[in-house]
């Protein structure tokens, strides 16, 4: 260790700016999450009140746990899935249409669109799938999509998946460029006959890495969903209906000034995600085998 | 047979009978009270016309033509015509003919804006078109002193403000639209005669009136023929500078700053000059700008004008340029700037030679008044009658179809509405024709006929098979939007002046614009400079500092913090010295700012919950202790402080205020014979005929996509007019189950799943439309209705809302204030001199002006529903309409805030919503959302130690 000791001064910067900037808030705010404190006066230490209203009382935070969930039971694993499938059918063209098409998928996910969707989703009879749908006579009246309930969840996972092609996407065209050409020969020699053996024992195995990746992020973006659904239905969402663990911590940081309780949520949709992510190394590591 | 035939009558007796009762018991039980709605429309005291002024012309083309002046009224000190009383003058017309009006005129302190009046002949619109006249007021540039403000190294670097000047002012009367170029031609029988003026929105003094022949200004070749004599002016070239104008005719037109070039002089990459005037706020017809300038020696000489119209591309910009007051030559009446992305030096001149004017030694002006471009007047008169049409088309095709037609269906218009059919053939035809005129006007730019061929290939479409004519509906409507807003665009004619030059003719013009090389080189010198410290001009002192925090939001943003800026620094910081620093901020951090007690000391812009919520955390303070609060509270509407009340204390100040008006249009309405609703019955009654018209009634939509608790403001108009609160008296629950809450709500939810109200609509577009004749909205959205549909001028109007009548046969209109807020940090250190500043903000001057400066550089939208009455009043509004506003203020009922209330509007609105789209019962949904409410009620006031 001391050898070696130079390989800690290059650290150094980076340690420091995690522990401030990521370690620290943690830390805090799990010290908050057991004070009631309305952020303009000092904090009042209250030990697992908040814990207790959370997880006993608080029916909201139900429909939030269950939605954030859903969202990632659901978006997770298909935009993934997704991803995947798309960067491995573009990586089979020339290079200036793969770059074309990398540019077309990866576009959504940094452009705010929703204005888009809103457009076409909207109640209006003037919205553009109100304004087709009741052209080709299939609805009498219009449909409040972004506000009823019925349809607000499968339009929010619609336009999630289709803005979901992110940095994982990225990566994965990167892993699947960077593969050593060679395997396949020695695998075809070894009797693989079709692109999806190859797929399977080769490909999938030697990206390991970068599905790893993939995954951490795919699983942090699934339950860290909120602004895309307070953008598209509203905050919040009517009845509440796609209303996730992270619209509830808005709702109670910056609307009702107890972040205390926010802190609480927090701290829960923390060890969410870590407990996720161990759960994803695993399935991972078994890839291939 | 018969015994049928006696019962059918007896039967129709006794209803008319029955009928005949109910109206004489319904008018006996309305008393003549002021709030009658028929008390409100204007009593105009003479009759309509029913003419336009092309079919007065065409009815005395062949009137005579006389040559003698008739002086029918003179007073030295003047006369004040204000309001429908105005002013009546009998005179004695000795030859018959037709004359132009020629009045003298001092416009009386109002609200700044041009005044509007009407003109009635021997007690009779002569047309319609008098009874909407202008008269334009005159402003100029308050002086800047450059010495007493520090940092100011030139006077171009202060923006001035406009002051008003009063000064007699003489005027032919014109059409302010610009069609008719010419002056109004009145036609006068010989004998006497009664002219009466009445004024809409403000008043001016009356000096004379007289009846002049028209006489046709001389064309150029004319003019110069009498020049033969002049020499022409040598070496001279006197430059004039656009932002330097003397008098302009609105507090718009104030210098603007132009950063984009480095030709515009004066120019520099580092600070910010006021350098050019203009723009898109120099647009509208009438508006005009005068220069004054001095020669020294008789001659001829030339002039140009270095100006950009780079808005209206394919457009052409009309100007009228006046020497003296008089326009030179017919030439000089019509020029025209077309559009350019840069600056264009515009000589004017023929065809071959530049045109010469004479001027003697001394001082002179020059005025350019806008005026609608060569040629445009006649596309755009046309198109105004073409889209009048159309419209009509579409409503008539539309009571059939309704808005969106089933495209399977043949109608069989050819036998139900043939006239109609035959419509879209005559305006197929009148579309062809002005498409082409267009087309050659716009020159090379096609573009901007596109919607005039669009139109017409529809319109030949439908008349060639009407079966079409379901399908095509829809684009139809649109096309005609479109045209729509190609019109009010093509109406506007704005210009930027850099400078004017005046020169002898042999000297050359300077170049425009600088060299590709020279712009790159200012460009990098500008970014280089953004590197520099900032060096807004600002006052420094001893005294104390406010710092002062404007929301970056729908009611913030950089033009306004730029507006404050200067109000502060010429207004509040001379008058007080007190300092203050003043910083455009996001909303959103002004909580973490207080928390890391960084905050502001006062915040502004702020939405009308923000004060209590930051009270009950006692982060806000009680303004009610400081020295003339009960002045200071009186500025405002009551209502406008319930929301930022609390406990007894009173924690913000409102800074605008608005609230619901009907809005409805007049010109459908009459052609379904439909009267103003006075209550909700009313509403539901004339439901039916709308509805067959496939039109309806625009309640506030609680269903608009995103915005959660639109639906709690109209609930909450018709919960007040029921008679009942919200809130129990100390905020501690809400009143949900009382009988007439639950009623309310139930038939609040009944308009939706009944009566089937529209639940998600664009206000303005249907309006304009004509889907939704009448509605209640904002009254904010009477300005946008102004500015953005012209068209409809005369055809709409603004009414009280309908309401629940009393059991003492009153009725209730209550309707909730829709408030903006400013407040005082409970943490700040100099508490005296923040409620000094907030005095200063909230008095009427400072609103008006604010909103003013706000107006001149956003245009007319930009105008704010000001809190402050005497601010309110200052602004622009109809005499007419402005009763009525205050009218229905009298009914205007605060918003209660209360900690924990975020969660009474979300759960109005979670309710209304699952009633109407998951069908859900609305007492069961009522009682949730009560309890919902009333617990988090309970568990805040718990938290804030309230119980």
């Amino acid at each position: 260790m001391r050898a070696k000791s130079y390989a800690y001064w290059f650290m150094l910067p980076f340690t420091v700016i995690f522990t401030v900037f990521v370690i620290m808030p943690v830390v805090i705010s799990i010290y908050y999450s057991f004070t009631s404190f309305d952020v303009l006066q000092p904090p009042r230490f209250i030990f697992l009140e908040n814990y207790k209203q959370l997880f006993v009382q608080d029916e909201v935070f139900y429909i939030a746990f269950k939605n954030t969930l859903l969202f990632a039971m659901i978006t997770g694993p298909l935009s993934y899935i997704l991803s995947f499938l798309v960067a491995w059918v573009i990586n089979e063209f020339s290079r200036w249409i793969r770059a074309v098409l990398t540019m077309v998928f990866y576009a959504p996910s940094l452009v705010n669109v929703f204005s888009v969707w809103k457009y076409i989703f909207s109640g209006d009879s003037y919205g553009v799938l109100n304004a087709y749908l009741l052209k080709l006579e299939m609805i009498q009246t219009p449909i409040n999509w972004l506000s009823n309930p019925n349809y607000m969840f499968t339009i929010v996972i619609i336009v999630m998946l289709w803005s979901s092609f992110s940095t994982s996407f990225l990566t994965f065209i990167a892993g699947l460029q960077g593969m050593d050409t060679t395997l396949y020969e020695a695998a075809a020699v070894d009797g693989v006959h079709n692109r999806f053996q190859e797929l399977w024992f080769i490909t999938l195995p030697a990206m390991k890495e970068q599905l790893m990746f993939g995954a951490v992020m795919n699983i942090a973006g699934s339950f860290g969903i909120g602004a895309l659904c307070s953008n598209l239905v509203g905050f919040p969402s009517t009845g509440y209906a796609t209303h996730t663990i992270m619209n509830h911590l808005e709702d109670y940081g910056l609307i009702r000034y107890q972040m205390g309780y926010a802190c609480a949520i927090a701290v829960v949709l923390f060890f969410l995600m870590v407990t996720m992510n161990a759960f994803t190394q695993k399935i991972i590591s078994k890839l291939g085998k | 047979m018969k015994k049928a035939c006696r019962l059918g009558r007896q039967i129709l007796n006794l209803y008319l009978f029955a009928t005949i009762t109910a109206v004489m018991l319904m008018s006996a039980k309305w008393p003549a009270k002021a709030e009658r709605l028929a008390d409100f429309v204007f009593n105009s005291s003479g009759l309509k016309a029913d003419m336009s002024y092309s079919q007065y012309r065409a009815l005395y083309q062949q009137a005579a033509e006389p040559t003698n002046e008739i002086l029918a009224f003179e007073d030295l000190q003047g006369v004040d015509i204000a309001g429908e009383v105005g002013g009546q003058f009998a005179f004695h017309v000795s030859t018959s003919g037709l004359y132009c009006i020629y009045l003298e005129y001092m416009p009386l302190e109002g609200s700044g804006m041009s005044i509007e009046y009407a003109l009635y002949l021997d007690g009779v619109l002569p047309f319609n078109e008098a009874e909407y006249l202008m008269l334009m007021r005159t402003y100029t540039n308050e002086k800047v002193d450059v010495s007493a403000a520090e940092g100011l190294l030139t006077a171009d670097m202060a923006r001035p403000k406009q002051q008003e000047v009063f000064r007699r002012t003489g005027v032919y009367l014109t059409d302010p639209t610009g069609m008719n170029k010419e002056p109004y031609h009145f036609y006068f029988e010989e004998g006497t005669h009664t002219l009466l003026l009445q004024t809409r929105m403000d008043s001016f003094k009356l000096y004379a009136l007289t009846l002049r022949p028209y006489i046709q200004p001389k064309v150029y070749a004319q003019v110069y023929e009498s020049y033969k004599d002049v020499a022409e002016a040598r070496d001279v070239m006197i430059q004039i500078e656009g932002e330097d104008a003397l008098y302009k005719s609105d507090f718009t037109l104030a210098p603007i700053s132009d950063t984009s070039s480095s030709s515009t002089n004066p120019h520099d990459p580092k600070y910010r000059l006021y350098n050019a005037i203009g723009g898109t706020q120099y647009a509208s017809v009438g508006q005009w700008l005068e220069w004054e300038f001095e020669i020294e020696s008789e001659g001829l000489y030339c002039i140009a004008i270095k100006a950009r119209q780079n808005v209206n591309s394919g457009l052409a910009s009309g100007r009228k340029l006046l020497l003296d007051g008089k326009i030179p030559f017919a030439e000089a009446g019509k020029l025209s700037f077309t559009y350019s992305t840069d600056w264009k030096m515009t000589s004017l001149n023929s065809a071959d030679e530049a045109y010469r004017f004479y001027f003697t030694p001394g001082k002179h002006t020059l005025k350019l008044e806008v005026c609608i471009g060569e040629g445009l007047n006649e596309i755009l008169s046309q198109t105004a009658l073409i889209m009048n049409d159309l419209s009509d088309i579409y409503r008539r095709v539309m009571v059939i179809t309704g808005a969106n037609p089933d495209t399977n269906r043949d109608y069989d218009f050819d036998r139900i509405i043939p006239d109609v059919i035959k419509e879209i053939g005559i305006q197929r035809d009148k579309l062809e024709k002005l498409y082409q005129t267009v087309r050659q006007n716009a020159g090379q730019n096609g573009e901007n006929a596109q919607i005039f061929n669009r139109l017409y290939e529809q319109l030949r479409l439908m008349s060639e098979d009407n079966r079409r004519i379901a399908s095509l509906l829809g684009a139809f409507r649109d096309n005609i939007s479109s045209l729509g807003a190609w019109y009010t665009n093509a109406l506007k004619q704005p210009l930027e002046i850099d400078y004017l030059l005046i020169f002898s003719p042999e000297k050359a013009l300077p170049k425009a614009n600088a060299g590709f090389l020279s712009e790159v080189g200012y460009g990098f010198e500008q970014f280089i400079s953004t590197f520099g410290e900032e060096t807004a001009p600002t006052v420094s002192g001893g005294g104390k500092t406010v710092k002062v925090w404007i929301g970056n939001n729908q009611s913030g943003g950089r033009d306004q913090a730029q507006v404050l800026r200067e109000l502060i620094s010429n207004g509040f910081e001379k008058e007080s010295g007190i300092k203050v620093e003043l910083e455009l901020v996001s909303v959103g951090s002004l909580l973490p700012a207080v928390m890391a007690g960084s905050g502001p000391d006062i915040a502004l812009t702020l939405s009308s919950a923000e004060p209590v919520n930051y009270a009950v955390r006692h982060a806000a303070m009680d303004l009610s202790g400081f020295p003339g609060f009960q002045e200071v509270a009186g500025r405002f509407h009551p209502s406008a402080l319930t929301s930022l009340s609390f406990g007894g204390g009173v924690f913000g100040l409102p800074e605008t205020e608005s609230w619901y008006m009907m809005f409805y249009r007049s010109d459908i309405l009459e052609q379904l014979g439909l009267e103003l609703p006075e209550t909700w019955e009313d509403v539901y009654n004339m439901l039916p005929v709308l509805q067959k018209n496939h039109m309806n009634f625009a309640m506030p939509a609680p269903l608009s996509d995103n915005a959660i608790g639109t639906g709690y403001y109209p609930f909450l108009m018709l919960l007040y007019q029921n008679g009942i609160t919200i809130y129990n008296a100390d905020g501690s629950s809400a009143l949900l189950m009382e009988d007439a809450a639950v009623e309310t709500f139930i038939s609040w939810s009944k308009l939706y799943t009944e009566y089937e109200l529209p639940i998600n609509y664009d206000f303005p577009n249907r309006f304009r439309t004509g889907e939704f004749p009448i509605g209640i909205a904002d009254y904010s959205m009477y300005n946008w209705i102004n500015v953005f549909a012209p068209d409809l001028k005369g055809k709409w109007g603004i009414m009280l809302v309908p309401g629940t009548r009393q059991p003492d046969g009153s009725i209730n209109r209550a309707v909730p204030a829709l408030i903006n807020s400013c407040m005082m940090l409970k943490n700040t250190k100099v508490p005296m001199e923040a409620w000094r500043f907030l005095e200063w903000w909230t008095r009427a001057d400072t609103q008006t002006a604010y909103s003013r400066e706000l107006e001149s550089i956003l245009g007319t939208a930009g105008r704010q529903p000001v809190a402050n009455l005497q601010a309110m009043e200052k602004i622009a509004w109809y005499e007419n309409d402005l009763m009525k506003l205050k009218a229905q203020l009298q009914f205007v009922f605060g918003v209660p805030e209360v900690p924990g209330s975020y969660f009474t509007s979300r759960h109005i609105d979670f309710a209304i919503k699952k009633v109407i789209n998951q069908k859900k019962d609305p007492f069961d949904v009522l009682v949730d959302a009560n309890e919902a409410i009333n617990n988090e009620l309970r568990s805040r006031r718990r938290e804030f130690g309230l119980e």
